[in-house]
């Protein structure tokens, strides 16, 4: 009887304590060192190193098979190269002449050239252990110059956000975590809402009003409101969209143009106000 | 003092695996969680105190490893240590279809958990297809290699443990 009633006593407790843990684990809370304050920025470092090594060594294992185990089709590569590259040429040409008629067309309409935010660029050394969550592990931290809380982002388009950092090493919560929202714009008709992760890969766009004309295809971008990711990143695609009866607001699922799957490098985007620390 | 060396070696060893090697290969799509695995084969065949250690140790470094509340992997191996304590007080172990039985439930029991986990903190939180596909994957891969790779687990523990210290130092002068 005593046991059961403690199993009992230990399971109200367990279930109090992870609502409590859970909780505090998405809280915006940043230290002033730049760490994030929970348990795991002490642990995660201690795997972290190792993770590092096999990833170094399975991209040398790539590279050593790219370039010395395909010799053998180098000669026929070679001459096939030597066509793409004279068809290479021809193209560049005109793209300079695109770029010139772009240049021109620029100053034309007067365009003020933005300041792009400084980046620190990071490599994947590590994924989720759990397919329920999306994280990766990169291989920079405080000492880099990367806090809670910045964006990061890959030239595709947005990818997630820092939620623990330790010196070294830092954890990448990625926008398809169903924990992950970004404020957002349909680039077309500028309506707002909120892109959140879910459990099949996909964004929900949520809290769009029906009286915004949404269409398939069409991109969406972070709106910049959240104070998070910068204005105008490419978020997704959306490919579907429902309009219930009942209810505000419209059912979009959007697709990533991230491919999640392969991501292998990704760059921090700094705030203005780090730009300068980082230099110096 | 050996054994656990070994068993600090093997937890990095398996979750620098799961994280860094095989999301490189399409092959292990929907593979099961070995840090699951190793709490089986720990409340299997270790005593009571290295279990205790190791399946803590386990949890820290998956709840770290993982954007998962903290504690949520804890919780599921220390009750799942329990579950198949009380289990195995009514089967034999040694028993060739015991194993994978048990660890198919290990592996429903640990999707439970962390469903209920994130229903605890998410109220739009739905059961989609593709997590019931990854569960099969799961129990397919679970079935027929989680006993092959306990058994090798627990063989490479025994040639761990016939060596020593003194061995290792002869070895290298």
């Amino acid at each position: 009887m005593v046991i059961v009633v403690s199993l009992i006593l230990l399971f109200f407790f367990n279930v109090l304590a992870l609502f409590i843990s859970g909780r505090h684990y998405y809280s915006p809370q940043v230290y002033p060192n730049g760490h994030s304050g929970g348990v795991g920025q002490y642990f995660f470092p201690i795997i972290a190193p190792f993770q590092k090594g096999l990833t170094k060594t399975l991209l040398f294992g790539e590279e050593l098979w790219t370039h010395y185990f395909y010799l053998v089709s180098v000669a026929k590569e070679n001459e096939e190269l030597e066509y793409a590259l004279r068809n290479a040429i021809k193209k560049n040409k005109e793209c300079l002449e695109t770029e010139f008629s772009n240049q021109r067309l620029r100053s034309f309409l007067n365009f003020q050239k933005s300041m792009a935010n400084d980046t620190i660029a990071a490599q994947v050394i590590g994924r989720d252990p759990s397919p329920w969550f999306k994280s990766i592990i990169i291989d920079k931290g405080s000492y880099d110059g990367v806090r809670k809380g910045l964006p990061v982002v890959i030239p595709e388009g947005a990818a997630g956000q820092v939620i623990e950092v330790s010196s070294r090493y830092s954890k990448v919560l990625l926008l398809i975590d169903r924990n992950s929202a970004v404020d957002s714009l349909a680039q077309k008709t500028r309506a707002r809402g909120i892109i959140r992760g879910s459990s099949d890969g996909k964004f929900l766009f949520q809290y769009v009003l029906k009286k915004y004309e949404i269409h398939e295809g069409d991109t969406v971008i972070s709106s910049g409101l959240d104070g998070v990711f910068p204005k105008g990143l490419t978020i997704g695609r959306v490919f579907s969209v429902s309009q219930n009866s009942s209810g505000m607001f419209q059912e979009i699922v959007a697709i990533p143009f991230v491919d999640f799957e392969k991501l292998e490098e990704v760059m921090i985007v700094l705030p203005y106000s780090d730009q300068e620390d980082v230099r110096s | 003092m050996m054994a656990y060396c070994f068993n600090l070696f093997l937890i990095i060893a398996l979750l620098v695996f799961q994280t860094s090697f095989a999301p490189n290969f399409k092959l292990f799509y929907g593979f099961f969680n070995l840090m699951s695995l190793f709490v089986l084969y720990l409340v299997l065949y270790r005593p009571h105190q290295e279990i205790i250690v190791f399946i803590l140790l386990a949890g820290v470094l998956m709840d770290s490893s993982s954007s998962c509340p903290f504690g949520l992997y804890t919780t599921i191996y220390i009750w799942l240590s329990l579950g198949i304590k009380w289990t195995l007080k009514y089967l034999h172990k040694e028993n060739v279809i015991i194993i994978p039985m048990i660890f198919s439930g290990v592996i429903l029991v640990e999707n439970f958990f962390i469903m209920s986990g994130i229903g605890l903190i998410d109220n739009d939180f739905s059961f989609h297809p593709e997590k019931f596909r990854s569960l099969i994957y799961q129990l397919m891969y679970g079935v027929f290699l989680g006993p092959l790779i306990i058994l090798w687990i627990k063989k490479l523990h025994a040639k761990w443990n016939s060596w020593s210290f003194e061995k290792i130092f002869k070895h290298f002068g």
